[in-house]
């Protein structure tokens, strides 16, 4: 064998060579018979079809202001989520201090309680334990956020969604599902197109040239 | 297969003469590669335009001219791959899950129907097929070597280029699957007085 490997000096080994060498050679030999096809350069001009699409053309914001408009709502993100686990952590406690009157994990869902008490005290006793005992936990506040029809506002419903909810006011239903970080916690992302025109339309809510950004050092 | 610097960067540069210049020199072995990989040498004939196609669209990512052949086997692995995972989707081939990319490898150079496989060569006769049974005992990557080192006449070093993997590799995995070929047909009982 031409090749540089150290095959052991064995009377099988060069056998088994020959045998592959002899067949190799009577492929090359066949395939050496059948004529490659001249280049076809028309192909050449034609689309690039088969190129792999690059993370450019995978992102929804493929142009410099939309990626501008992606750093605002990362930003954006941010704060929410600190926000939110700030608020997150005032309003829920260890399981141990969240029994109820009547030794159940949680209180009644509907916030009968604390409305029944028209005693302001009672009230406001019972909306404290109403924040304390609640058995939603974060986890199930965020998982509704960015659930809302585009434009239309995030869902929000349940006290643990009110929380996402305060912590989350004054930021925009595109901005809640585009803010990265926030769909770990649940905010799925949407379609592509839907992301894409969420983006567009974020950006002319905002008020946002392509120029604009890059003055705000976003582009 | 020898390529000039000046060549390859004539067509990194992308002039169209070099591109044609390249296919005729490379183009042969590109498209017996692509035979062996998909056993169809008309889709070869096809695929092996795609590739370079798909190397001239891409001529600036190529780093060293002086490897532009292991550059454009690496892309027609790819697309060769990529055509097998795509011809499996639809004809629903079985596929080995414990192997990685291999795994259409394995199965199309372990298939006996195709008439255009080149691979048929090793079964013509009983001592033949005893060979090809050898092969099919191999890991893909091994049968891929074997066959780049003695189907298409490859250096290691090449080889080691193609499959973007180191040339001691190339040595020590090719030794295995010599090994393990050389066990499989003592096993089978065949003298190699047989075999030669």
């Amino acid at each position: 064998m031409s090749r540089d490997n150290a095959l052991p000096e064995d009377a099988g080994f060069s056998a088994l060579e020959n045998a592959l060498t002899r067949a190799g050679g009577q492929f090359r030999q066949r395939a050496g018979g059948r004529p490659l096809p001249a280049f076809d350069f028309a192909r050449l001009d034609a689309a690039p079809a088969m190129e792999a699409p690059s993370a450019e053309t995978e992102l929804p914001f493929n142009e410099p202001a939309l990626r501008g408009v992606e750093k605002l709502f990362a930003r954006a993100g941010q704060e929410i989520r600190e926000a939110a686990a700030l608020r997150a952590s005032a309003y829920f406690r260890p399981l141990a201090s969240r029994r109820g009157a009547h030794g159940r994990i949680g209180f009644r869902g509907d916030g009968a309680s604390f409305r029944q008490n028209r005693d302001p005290r009672r009230r406001e006793a019972a909306l404290a334990r109403r924040t304390r005992t609640s058995r939603r936990r974060p986890r199930s506040a965020f998982a509704r956020v960015g659930m809302g029809t585009p434009g239309r506002g995030a869902c929000f419903s349940g006290f643990g969604s009110r929380v996402a909810g305060d912590a989350l006011a004054g930021i925009r239903p595109e901005a809640l599902c585009l803010a990265p970080g926030l769909q770990r916690l649940g905010a799925g992302w949407r379609s592509r197109c839907w992301l894409d025109a969420a983006g567009g339309r974020a950006r002319a809510d905002l008020g946002l040239s392509p120029s604009g950004l890059a003055d705000l050092g976003f582009a | 297969v020898e390529v000039e610097r000046s060549l390859a960067e004539a067509f990194v540069r992308g002039e169209r003469a070099a591109l044609g210049e390249l296919y005729e020199r490379v183009g042969p072995l590109t498209r017996n590669y692509l035979w062996m990989l998909t056993r169809d040498p008309e889709l070869a004939d096809d695929l092996v335009q795609e590739v370079f196609c798909m190397a001239f669209r891409d001529r600036q990512k190529l780093r060293d001219p002086e490897r532009v052949v292991p550059w454009i086997l690496r892309i027609a692995r790819s697309i060769g791959y990529t055509e097998l995972r795509r011809r499996h989707r639809r004809q629903e081939i079985t596929f080995d899950d414990d192997e990685e990319s291999g795994s259409a490898l394995s199965n199309i150079l372990a298939d006996d129907s195709p008439q255009s496989n080149p691979f048929e060569l090793l079964a013509n006769d009983e001592r033949g097929l005893h060979l090809r049974q050898a092969m099919d005992q191999l890991r893909p990557k091994e049968r891929e070597l074997v066959a780049m080192i003695y189907f298409l006449d490859m250096k290691q070093r090449e080889a080691a280029e193609a499959l973007d993997i180191t040339v001691g590799s190339v040595g020590t995995t090719l030794r295995r699957a010599l090994e393990k070929m050389k066990a499989h047909l003592e096993q089978a009982g065949l003298s190699w007085e047989e075999l030669q």
